[in-house]
């Protein structure tokens, strides 16, 4: 199941002076349970596939599956409302869409818009807190009393209340502190390793090795490289042409493997590349 | 060399009531044409801080000194023209209907002759890598794009003093180290004083000297290498560990000894190789 995308295209604004051709001929699968990470520079498209993959967005042309539902340039919002059931988006800066006078009822308001009673939303979102680190003492406030780190905790546990079975980040922890994004891809690893699908749009290449299981890279519209983060990591010059990078400890490897040490294959975390150290 | 900043024992609460101050004696300086980084935890006082030195925010008891003058409520706007901030969420500043509007805002305000003014946008735009984006609407721009944005409208005014708030928090790794480096080479050409509040890595490892901020009080002021020698400190006072750091740490418990705390990538590599091209 999962998600497929088929020969998608999508052209945003159109009709409007500020018309522009996002994404080109998008052919790729996300696979049910998967960590997959989307890597590209500014303008590349991730954003606006994020948007295709809850049908914020409907493609210009092709097909977007979820699971056996289809969304087209046709495509109805009855039908499309399933799909964002399934897939939860949780945009960049996602604290600024908070809008209700308490944090409970922030949370509790996205399961009631898919029918949920208020007792049984109320019961999802005291949960989703507990999960996202929020303690009961900040259920009663105004989410706006909150910190960045807390509000943003907020947002996600505000999806999270839907119950989706994928999770769609857009850069989930850009503008927080080291701390607050260490927490955070803590608990996305939790919720993947629960049985989630994640999808993780990223600047950040240690992240795609530590925690993805699958890459895609785009350039200006297009998918030009996919595979496992340790097959894609190896093309440092590559990607560092698409101003995208490797992780940290892949270059400095590299490094050393200009300079004659032997290595077979570049490591993509600290640990693997300690470990080739001992063992040769 | 002059102060461009001066600040002696600035007391600060947002509200009567608050039990302890959110700035709690703060003193430091900042050299005409020093790069300075100040960290800290989340409610340490940085944001706070640089909102006073604007004269945003009023102090209860202290002195703020700007290029020797000193701040008061008669030349609050007077000195305000000096210092150009740039604040974390950009989408709050932004006027303009395009990008190019909006960075000719504060300019037109100022009285700029046009032709003048067309120059600097130009110049500015082109300095942040956004000269494409000139027609688009500010709106529609991502986080990163957002920010470029907002760091060009203050580049454009030429202010002898820049003050970034966690402005380049939603770039890319790789735009942020290219667009501080940007920024540095403006600050050698105009001879600019920057202070620069932020959590990233490569940030403080570029700037002359780093102010540590702690409950409401400067806890330390070092160089970025005295800095990263603290190792394991670095997560309590809002930073990440340096990835050298952290790998001469995995390296110790496999028992390869690198006899430094901190390294930069290069030092490292050139030790490392060293004792493999050897073993």
């Amino acid at each position: 199941m999962g998600i497929t995308l088929e020969g998608v295209n999508y052209t945003y604004q159109k009709g409007t002076p500020f018309e522009g051709k996002a994404l080109f001929d998008i052919d790729l699968t996300i696979a049910d349970g998967s960590y997959t990470a989307f890597i590209g520079h500014t303008g590349s498209g991730k954003s606006t596939i994020m948007q295709l993959l809850n049908g914020l967005n409907v493609p210009t042309q092709g097909t977007v599956y979820v699971d056996d539902m289809a969304i087209t340039a046709g495509s109805k919002n009855k039908d499309i409302k399933l799909v964002r059931k399934k897939v939860g988006l949780v945009f960049q800066f996602p604290e600024s869409q908070l809008f209700e006078e308490t944090v409970l009822k922030d949370v509790a308001f996205g399961p009631q818009n898919f029918g949920v009673s208020k007792e049984r939303a109320e019961e999802l979102a005291r949960e989703k807190l507990a999960m996202v680190g929020i303690s009961e003492e900040f259920f009663d406030k105004n989410p706006f009393e909150l910190s960045g780190g807390q509000m943003r905790r907020v947002a996600i546990a505000g999806i999270l209340a839907m119950e989706p079975n994928i999770l769609v980040l857009d850069e989930p922890t850009a503008g927080l502190d080291p701390k607050g994004r260490r927490e955070l891809m803590t608990l996305f690893k939790e919720l993947h390793q629960s049985g989630m699908t994640i999808v993780l749009v990223t600047h950040l290449m240690d992240d795609v090795a530590d925690y993805a299981d699958y890459v895609n890279v785009l350039e200006t519209g297009k998918l030009i490289l996919s595979g496992k983060p340790s097959d894609i990591f190896q093309n440092v010059d590559l990607l560092e042409s698409k101003q995208l990078g490797v992780p940290k400890i892949t270059k400095f490897a590299q490094n050393l493997r200009k300079r004659g040490f032997q290595l077979e294959r570049l490591p993509i975390t600290t640990e693997e590349f300690v470990e080739v150290l001992k063992h040769g | 060399m002059t102060n461009s900043i001066e600040v002696r024992d600035l007391k600060f609460k947002y509200d009567q009531e608050q039990e302890h101050y959110t700035l709690n004696g703060v003193s430091f300086h900042v050299k005409q044409g020093e790069w300075l980084s100040i960290i800290g935890h989340n409610g340490s006082g940085k944001s706070t801080t640089v909102r006073l030195i604007d004269g945003l925010l009023e102090a209860e008891s202290g002195k703020i000194y700007i290029e020797g003058q000193e701040l008061t409520e008669d030349n609050v706007w007077d000195v305000r023209h000096k210092i150009g901030m740039v604040f974390q969420n950009p989408d709050n500043q932004f006027v303009g209907a395009t990008v190019e509007d909006d960075v000719a805002f504060g300019l037109e305000n100022k009285g700029v002759p046009l032709e003048e003014m067309q120059i600097r946008v130009k110049e500015a735009l082109e300095l942040v890598g956004m000269t494409a984006f000139a027609e688009r609407e500010p709106a529609r721009l991502s986080g990163g794009q957002k920010q470029r944005i907002a760091i060009a409208g203050a580049v454009a005014m030429r202010p002898n003093i820049i003050i970034l708030d966690e402005a380049t928090s939603m770039l890319d790794p790789e735009g942020r180290l290219e667009l501080i480096k940007t920024m540095k080479a403006i600050r050698d050409q105009y001879g600019m004083t920057v202070i620069s509040i932020t959590h990233d890595l490569d940030e403080v490892a570029l700037s002359d000297r780093v102010l540590v901020m702690k409950n409401g009080q400067v806890e330390s002021s070092s160089t970025p290498r005295e800095l990263f020698a603290r190792g394991e400190e670095l997560l309590a006072l809002g930073l990440d560990i340096p990835f050298t750091a952290n790998l001469i740490k995995l390296l110790r418990t496999d028992g390869i000894n690198i006899k430094d705390d901190y390294l930069t990538e290069k030092e490292l590599e050139e030790q490392l190789w060293e004792l493999l091209s050897k073993a």
